[in-house]
């Protein structure tokens, strides 16, 4: 059985110089040396003649096998060696990943701004409309009809920019209330925020001349202190966190009673005391009450069938704690440097 | 105010700490803004006995002492003229340390505290030093070292502690009141009420002595005239003879100080003292000066004029109250009394003025002529006008106990109409409901009663120490504080939303926002205000500022009118980071403008301002730089008219004079006008020490909206494939682009879908005043695929189209 032997030993041959061929070119030769059309393998069946009558068919089918073994050998390793070629290609076009990424300068919201749509997002989710006012306003809403007359004690507490006798830049948002209420009445409820510039002559380090508002007022049937506490806890915690607490403290307004001004647990230190709290655990974050019976028939409602409450909150103040920011100037001075990390 | 605890003391026993009793004071609405303490900065000085003094071996002017301090012996140099032995003097010992004091000759200037060491003079080491008055911060100034056996009333002891002999320990709240406390808060005993309402303990009122008393009768030494009884409802006087003015004793000195008042004679202390006790303002003429002895209060003439007490002359009107003798003004009622009839050295007998006036006539007058005075503060919030002849006795009996004298007996007192209790009814369900809370009746009068409130039959008597009681909602809060605030439950309110629709136009300010801020523009909020200049350096001429809202009080220049553009602090914000090295800017900011149109209130219109310069999205090693210019700008302006869907814009050649001649349009949208872009003048620029190019644009917001569809559908895409073809040409520069564009999708109807410039080209091999346009077409039919040769027929009619403008085709 010599031809047997010559056969196995020659696919043997074939498979391994197939599967230890190391590139393409080799791995073609290799295809045409065993399996081209005088290849060793393919070339072997002529060898037929050579061998016994009874032993041919048995011949015919071996060499057939072997065939085929060495030209799945062959795919095999073409498979292998596509795969090894890509992969080359792969390391050719190798990267230094540490590089630096692209630098997508997509732009900022300022940090007021940002702010201003992040209160007004807390008091939508609650029901309340944006309401807008002129903030060039007559003096008549923005004092008269809030409870402040000309020679009331309280205008000691603004010191107004005057266009004319009748006429001041807005020293709060609290004129959107009367304007919204007249309106609006006898509507229920009035429920609003009225975001805005305001204007005070004052300027330094903690006050600037021109800064921004929020006023919220809801007047409904029944609207009590305990609401617009829960009201103002549940816009703490949205704003400063869930571990937020908030505590009121007795103080006044002309056009709200009783009047408070609301402090926010210290959300550097926690309510422990820091430098930023001066120590105290809280942080005054806005001013707040029940609006003045005055005020409500001011805007068309009756003090004895319903009741309100309001609050106004200075963007800038909530701004800077929430950020830590310690300059207001920074808010105005508009350094690319500051804008670029809101 | 000022609130001393030792004083406070007086009226009310206090078993709260510190802290606790600012946290207390705070809670009920007195606002505790600090708490300071006395005397902390003085430390291990004690009574010492200077037993012995003997000269100084080796130096002269020098004596050395030696000074038992208790539980020692010491010896210690001095140099002060007035050491002897037997006396008892303020000892600081080794390491022991004095307050800050003034520096001698500069008043603003102070040493620093200081601990004290041993030291060697020409041989002999002094283990303390003898201090003076001033050295331990008891005195604002004192001569050599103090001589304790000369200061009446001390308990003199050696190695007693010094701050323990002179009561310097003590704890000063600083109390920020608003006008509501203020008016029955500026006072001791007014704060101790509150104190007793917090607390539950009693106050305890001065007492009012055997004063010395003359038998004259004040009637025939005074006569009162009030003209007018509304400004003036009560005006009185008592009479002090024989008084001797000087220094107020220590005491009186420091308890003023610790209010923050400065102490200036005992006759003046007194009334200040009293005034801070009970928050009625006195004030002391001298009585001779008083001609006749017969008081006037009247208004003041029309341009009458009085020297007050710090030494400016004040001109009055017919709104401001006097306080008048038959010959001339005495004082400014309720503000400040006159130089000429103040308290001097020599004054024996004093007349003290207790008096009620109407609070907003003196906050008036204090308003207008800038005078701050304690006396105005408390009654321009509104005082007591039953408290006013208390008080002067009070005063009558503490002066003549410190400065000697007699009482003349009685009171002048014109008082014609006695102001009557307030009566508030008390409706307990209205104050549950408007707090909250669910209150006993019960527990509402308790907390009203603790603050001197009465209650008959639900009826409650509000003292007329309380103006700023005035309704039940004021009896509410009076209930809340006192109950507590924070004990009031927090309740979510449930009810309905607002029932209103988004406003648009606000949705449209975010919608900018977002899209801004996506392209890579960063946000600015700038002051609306403008300087005067501002318009000028933009060149717009003189005539065109009628429509300015100015202000009338502004605080600088640069506030004085209301912006009328942005592009002014667009520059502004450009050229401070400029100036800080930063130089790629991409800006806009949403604000207001304001126009003064006709009478009434002026326009606020909203604006969108734009400012480009430097390179866009710059910084990456691997990518090419975009330098920002003008079609940059247009770029971003478009995208996001795109993304707002208004209709199509044109672009037409406008002449502001701020930006570039050249390269400038106003924004059109049909024939609404949307805003202007443009590349700034260098010239303008410059005035904003700006050398870079700023590309600028400003979008009316209001006139965009009123372009904004309700709604707006989605275009089909074409099922059919497009074909593109490109078409480029020489042609006259003046041409405009965008009339190009008009034309080819004239000529190419209905199949041309689109048209899009891709490439310019001007110079080499182009005639003068030419360039070549590069267009590419996209033909699509939205029914059927197109065959070639329509097409070809279409572009065909294109071609033509342009010939005819007078282009030479390329391809």
């Amino acid at each position: 059985m010599e031809w047997q032997e010559e056969l196995s030993a020659l696919k043997r041959e074939a498979v391994q110089n197939l599967k230890t061929s190391s590139a393409p070119a080799e791995l073609e030769e290799l295809r045409v040396k065993y399996l081209g059309k005088k290849g060793l393998v393919t070339g072997y069946l002529k060898k037929i003649k050579e061998i016994p009558g009874e032993q041919r068919p048995e011949f015919g089918k071996l060499v057939n096998e072997a065939r085929v073994e060495v030209e799945n050998a062959y795919e095999e390793m073409k498979l292998v060696m596509v795969s090894r070629e890509k992969e080359l290609a792969y390391q050719a076009e190798k990267i230094d990943v540490s590089m630096p990424g692209l630098d997508i300068s997509v732009g900022h919201r300022h940090v007021l701004m940002r702010t201003q749509e992040e209160i007004e997002e807390i008091f939508a989710a609650l029901g309340y409309a944006i309401a807008e006012g002129p903030e060039v306003e007559y003096e008549y809403f923005n004092f008269e009809t809030l409870n402040i007359p000309k020679d009331h004690p309280a205008r000691d507490m603004q010191d107004s920019f005057y266009i004319s006798d009748e006429v001041v830049l807005r020293t709060h948002t609290s004129p959107v209330q009367i304007r919204y209420m007249q309106g609006h009445a006898p509507q229920l409820p009035v429920k609003i925020i009225a975001p805005g510039r305001v204007y005070r002559r004052d300027d330094d380090v903690t006050h600037s001349p021109v800064f921004h508002q929020v006023e919220g007022l809801l007047v409904d049937k029944g609207v009590s202190f305990a609401d617009l506490k829960g009201t103002l806890l549940h816009f703490a915690k949205r704003m400063f966190g869930d571990s937020a607490r908030i505590r009121l403290r007795p103080s006044y307004f002309p056009f709200t009673e009783p009047s408070a001004e609301v402090d926010v647990s210290c959300s550097i230190c926690g309510g422990d005391g820091c430098n930023i709290c001066k120590g105290t655990g809280w942080l005054e974050i806005l001013g707040a009450g029940m609006v003045h019976p005055k005020v409500l028939v001011n805007g068309g409602y009756d003090p004895n069938e319903v009741n309100g409450f309001a609050f106004g909150m200075g963007i800038e103040r909530i701004a800077m704690l929430k950020y830590g920011i310690d300059d207001m100037r920074l808010l105005y001075q508009n350094d690319v440097r500051f804008l670029k990390q809101f | 105010m000022k609130i001393s605890r030792k004083w406070l003391e007086d009226y009310i026993d206090i078993d709260m700490s510190v802290g606790e009793l600012a946290d207390g004071l705070s809670m009920i609405g007195l606002t505790v803004d600090g708490v300071s303490e006395i005397g902390s900065e003085v430390e291990g000085v004690v009574v010492g006995y200077v037993r012995e003094v003997a000269m100084h071996p080796d130096a002269g002017r020098l004596v050395v002492c030696k000074v038992d301090v208790g539980t020692d012996i010491k010896t210690i140099v001095t140099g002060a003229p007035n050491i002897r032995e037997g006396i008892h003097v303020p000892t600081v010992l080794v390491g022991g340390r004095l307050p800050a004091v003034p520096m001698p000759g500069n008043e603003k200037a102070t040493t620093a505290s200081w601990e004290i060491e041993p030291v060697e003079f020409h041989g002999v080491v002094s283990e303390g030093m003898l201090c003076s008055l001033a050295e331990i911060g008891v005195a604002q100034e004192s001569m050599g070292i103090a001589i304790l056996d000369e200061i009446p009333g001390l308990d003199l002891v050696p190695g007693k502690d010094i701050k323990e002999v002179f009561g310097l320990k003590d704890y000063v709240y600083e109390l920020d009141l608003t006008p509501n406390y203020a008016s029955h808060c500026q006072s001791y005993l007014g704060v101790a009420r509150e104190v007793s309402a917090l607390t539950g303990r009693d106050i305890k009122e001065p007492e009012i002595g055997e004063y010395p008393a003359s038998e004259e009768n004040i009637d025939d030494l005074v006569s009162i005239e009030i003209k007018d009884e509304d400004l003036c409802p009560r005006y009185s006087a008592r009479i002090v003879k024989g008084v001797k003015v000087g220094e107020s004793p220590l005491w009186l000195q420091q308890r003023l100080e610790a209010a923050g008042m400065r102490p200036i004679n005992n006759v003046v202390d007194v009334t200040n003292y009293v005034m801070l006790e009970y928050g009625q303002p006195l004030h002391a003429f001298d009585y001779h000066l008083v001609k006749d002895g017969k008081i006037i209060v009247r208004r003041a003439y029309e341009g009458e004029t009085i020297t007050t007490l710090d030494g400016v002359e004040r001109k009055l009107g017919s709104a401001d109250l006097l306080i008048a003798g038959s010959d001339r003004p005495l004082a400014i009622a309720g503000v400040m009394g006159s130089l000429d009839s103040e308290v001097r050295e020599d004054t024996r007998d004093i007349l003290i003025e207790s008096a009620h006036f109407y609070n907003r006539s003196v906050l008036a007058t204090a308003r207008r002529l800038g005078i701050n005075s304690e006396a105005a503060s408390r009654f321009g919030r509104g005082s007591d006008p039953n408290i006013v002849a208390k008080a002067s006795l009070r005063a009558a009996d503490l002066l003549t106990s410190i400065a000697g004298g007699k009482v003349v007996t009685g009171i002048a007192d014109a008082y014609p109409q006695k102001a009557l209790e307030k009566k508030i009814e008390l409706n307990g369900e209205y104050i549950n409901g408007l707090l909250g809370l669910s209150l006993s009746e019960r527990e509402m009068i308790d907390i009203l009663e603790s603050l001197g409130f009465s209650v008959e039959n639900m009826v409650v008597i509000v003292p007329t120490r309380r103006p700023d009681i005035e309704g039940m909602v004021d009896l509410a809060e009076e209930i809340a504080r006192h109950y507590g605030y924070n004990r009031i439950e927090n309740r979510v309110p449930e009810g309905k939303p607002a029932d209103e629709q988004p406003k648009r136009h606000l949705k449209t300010k975010k919608e900018i926002r977002e899209r801004l801020v996506g392209l890579g523009l960063d946000e600015i909020v700038t002051y609306s205000f403008m300087h005067p200049f501002e318009l000028k350096r933009l060149g717009v001429e003189a005539g065109k500022w009628t429509k300015v809202v100015k202000i009338a009080n502004p605080m600088t220049e640069d506030q004085r009118y209301l912006r009328t553009t942005l592009i002014p602090n667009l520059l502004h914000a450009v050229s401070y980071n400029i100036r800080h090295q930063q130089k790629d800017l991409a800006f806009f900011e949403l604000g207001k403008v304001y126009i003064q149109e006709g009478e009434g209130l002026p326009l606020e219109n909203p604006v969108l301002g734009i400012g480009l310069t430097g390179e866009f999205m710059a910084g990456h090693w691997s990518k090419q730089v975009m330098k920002t210019d003008f079609f940059l700008l247009k770029g971003i302006v478009e995208n996001l008219f795109g993304g707002l869907h208004i209709g199509k814009r044109d672009y037409q050649v406008s002449s502001y004079s701020w930006y570039h001649p050249g390269r400038q349009a106003d924004i059109f949208v049909g024939d609404v006008h949307i805003g202007h872009l443009g590349e700034i003048r260098l010239d303008v620029a410059e005035e904003y020490d700006v050398e870079e190019r700023v590309y600028v644009a400003e979008i009316y917001l209001r006139q965009v909206e009123s372009l904004r569809a309700e709604l707006f559908g989605y275009e089909q895409i074409g099922r059919y494939p497009s074909v593109q073809r490109d078409i480029a040409f020489i042609i006259d520069a003046s041409v405009r682009v965008a009339d190009l564009e008009k034309k080819i999708l004239q000529a190419g109807e209905p199949i041309v879908k689109g048209v899009r410039l891709f490439d310019v080209y001007a110079g080499k091999g182009i005639p003068e005043g030419m360039h070549s346009l590069a267009f590419s077409l996209i033909y699509r039919d939205n029914t059927r695929t197109l065959q070639d040769a329509e097409v070809e027929e279409v572009h065909e009619r294109v071609r033509e189209i342009l010939q005819e403008l007078g282009a030479s085709l390329r391809s």
